[in-house]
């Protein structure tokens, strides 16, 4: 509804509901009528949206507005993904969730330093086309001409060339791309604007099904301008409790109701304290996982102790944890303490 | 009222405003990203404030360290467009001191500051429109009065100027008249002896313009006033101005002046009744009687009000009826009319509306462009 202020509604913004509750809304639309006003108002998204974080729930993952809204973009604009955030929120998880929901193949590139085209793009067979010219001399037939050794035939697909060339629409992952050299970018840059990539020795490739690329960083190093700019930019915080929970019971169905709030909440809260390296999301799911695993109904300290691993992954803060931690936590998951 | 399309010019007009504004807060925003902002809008045809959020931030900035800076620029923007709207709920004490003062500041000389037009000059690259056609003068926030002041002006300079084709016998002046001169020549056996000359002919009408500042309608009036006189300036108008409140004021030759906003600060500082309340019906008798003879048959009057009249409505009833029978024609502006589901229910509106050829709305600078096309054609 754009923003044409409406006459007779006051402008103050309508309080942000929980995200259960729109959920649970967005769960039950199909039995209100659709043109309830309540809902179009307040909980209801656009209805593009909906269905994806529908779709996206069908495949275990809790999407909110910004993800929503980025699938629905890069899929319309035809534009990469470029998906920042701290660790373990879910960065390359939605990768996987967008290639299993669009049945398609997923290729994921790894990133680290000193990658290069080779790697990353396509190499030319050189052993192929070596004895190709062998092979060639031998049977002596005449003379081998460059076209036929810079052809298809000779060209190692690597991960870029292969997503253009997929003859359905793939999902390209690009993990990670931080860990790549700043120059590795430069190479990328062609391919995510037009979709295409130019091979000296045989002429420019261009997809027939432009791929959908998502790029994922944890901001070990500020990315050049240049990617930015051709990228729909999405950052994924550290998620809200509402979602936490729903992700937790949704990862970890077999985790009693009481369990996944203490585990909930217990994360939200540590991840207030000042750590060297904060939990994310996976960890969460991770812990809850430990802990329904051995057994536990409720969160007591011991437990809490025992499976710290999981949730921290610093010797340091498992230290800290230890000393000053603990009980505080505890005391704040006893009293129901909710971070939001 | 408003239309999809509406909405479309709207946040493409607010999403480009964004953009400058954080091109001032040195996130650096280019035509890729807004371009593709815009698409996406476009695409999504009707966005709620959560989703448009999410675009911006998806499409608009491509680091975490402007989120901020979007979410405060997002903010104030929003605020600076929900503002004035704000101030709606206020708007029925007619006779808040604000509004007096903001008016003051703005056509007094005397304590007038450099027009701050920073607004207008602040909003770089490409916009649809720096005013707002469509917008009511009250929601205008004061800043911008200025550039539609200036947009007022380009619109009635439009109907100022246009030529008319008719033309009279001249004895000298204008062009040489071709035809004339041909059949005079008959009479000399085909020898022209002398040219004759035609000029263009100044046509004019009339207008009276009788204009409400009482509180609730200072605001319209006075961007009226400001319209009407870059009309007059062509010599197509001739017209002769009063503002009233309580009661009539006659702006003396203030249509030929040089510094008509200087005009109506001194009007304003003279006038008691500025933003008070209104007598419509006493301000009317007061120009049939002591004015009667500037309504002939030849003159439209227009009278500017909202209709909310606080004196004696028989009074109002009587001087209609003799205006009616005077004036050429009767237009009555009310910007209240503007609102789709108004009628005309207060008092002295319902009294005064049978007597009037026209009643049209007033509110907004297209809105005026209309009333300018209505004196073109009278």
């Amino acid at each position: 509804m754009g923003l044409v202020p409406k006459p007779d509604r006051h402008p103050a913004r309508p309080a942000a509901r929980p995200v259960v509750e729109a959920m649970e809304r967005a769960d039950s639309a199909p039995d209100d009528d659709p043109r309830d006003e309540v809902g179009k108002e307040k909980g209801a998204m656009h209805p593009a949206y909906e269905k994806i974080v529908n779709a996206l729930r069908g495949q275990d993952y809790i999407a909110d507005t910004d993800i929503a809204a980025t699938v629905f973009l890069a899929d319309q604009l035809a534009k990469p993904i470029l998906i920042e955030g701290e660790a373990g929120v879910g960065k390359t998880e939605i990768a996987r969730v967008l290639a299993r929901l669009n049945d398609t193949e997923l290729i994921r590139l790894q990133c680290y330093e000193g990658l290069d085209a080779n790697a990353a793009l396509y190499e030319w067979n050189y052993q192929k086309q070596i004895i190709a010219i062998r092979l060639h001399e031998a049977k002596g037939a005449g003379a081998l001409s460059l076209e036929n050794l810079y052809s298809q035939d000779y060209l190692l697909h690597r991960p870029v060339l292969k997503a253009l060339m997929a003859e359905k629409r793939a999902v390209l992952l690009l993990d990670e791309i931080d860990r790549a050299d700043e120059e590795f970018e430069a190479l990328l840059l062609e391919t995510l604007a037009e979709f295409q990539m130019s091979i000296p020795e045989l002429g420019t490739i261009k997809a027939k099904h432009p791929p959908l690329i998502i790029l994922t960083s944890n901001r070990t190093r500020e990315l050049t301008d240049a990617l930015r700019r051709r990228c729909l930019y999405l950052w994924i915080a550290y998620p809200s409790f509402q979602k936490e929970l729903e992700v937790i019971r949704l990862k970890v169905p077999a985790v009693s109701e009481a369990l996944a709030m203490q585990v909930t909440s217990f994360v939200q809260a540590l991840r207030r304290e000042k750590l060297n390296k904060v939990p994310g999301l996976a960890e969460a799911i991770d812990w809850a996982r430990a802990l329904q695993s051995t057994g536990v109904r409720v969160l007591a300290s011991a437990d809490v102790e025992s499976t710290i691993g999981v949730l921290l992954k610093d010797h340091q803060d498992i230290r800290f944890f230890r000393k000053d931690l603990v009980k505080s936590l505890m005391d704040k998951v006893a009293h129901g303490h909710v971070v939001r | 009222m408003a239309t999809s399309f509406d909405n479309l010019r709207i946040t493409t007009d607010f999403t480009l405003r964004l953009c400058a504004r954080l091109r001032k807060d040195g996130v650096a925003v280019g035509m890729q990203q807004s371009g593709a902002c815009i698409e996406a809008i476009t695409l999504h045809g009707e966005v709620d404030e959560d989703a448009l959020k999410a675009i911006y931030r998806i499409t608009l900035i491509n680091r975490k360290q402007d989120l901020q800076a979007l979410e405060s620029a997002y903010d104030q923007l929003m605020h600076d467009y929900l503002a004035p709207r704000r101030e709606r709920g206020t708007r029925d004490e007619a006779a808040e001191p604000e509004a007096m003062i903001v008016k003051r500041r703005q056509f007094s000389d005397d304590e007038s500051q450099p027009i701050d037009d920073s607004d207008v000059a602040q909003t770089e690259g490409y916009s649809v429109r720096e005013v707002d056609h469509q917008k009511d003068f009250r929601l205008t926030p004061e800043k911008e009065f200025s550039a539609v002041l200036a947009e007022l002006e380009k619109i009635a300079k439009k109907y100022a100027t246009i030529a008319r084709r008719k033309t009279r016998r001249s004895k000298r002046r204008g062009t040489i008249d071709l035809r004339a001169s041909l059949r005079d020549s008959v009479r000399h056996d085909g020898e022209i002896v002398a040219w004759r000359y035609k000029r263009k002919v100044p046509t004019h009408s009339r207008w009276v313009v009788v204009s409400d500042v009482s509180g609730s309608m200072e605001i319209y009036s006075v961007f009226l006033l400001n319209f009407l006189f870059v009309l007059s300036e062509g010599r197509r108008f001739k017209m002769e101005g009063f503002v009233f409140s309580t009661r009539l004021e006659h702006l003396a030759r203030c249509f030929g002046l040089r510094d008509f906003q200087e005009m109506l600060a001194g009007v304003a500082r003279r006038f008691s009744g500025w933003s008070g309340g209104t007598r419509i019906g006493a301000s009317l008798e007061a120009l049939n009687e002591s004015y009667g003879t500037m309504i002939t048959p030849k003159t439209n009057v227009v009278i500017v009000s909202d209709g909310w009249d606080t004196g004696d409505i028989p009074t109002l009833d009587r001087e209609m009826a003799r205006l009616r029978v005077r004036a050429r024609s009767i237009t009555w502006i009310n910007p209240l009319r503007a609102a789709p589901d108004y009628e005309p229910l207060a008092l002295g509106m319902a009294t005064a509306l049978p007597y009037c050829d026209r009643f049209v709305t007033g509110h907004s600078i297209e809105s005026f462009a209309r009333f300018a096309e209505l004196m073109d054609a009278a």
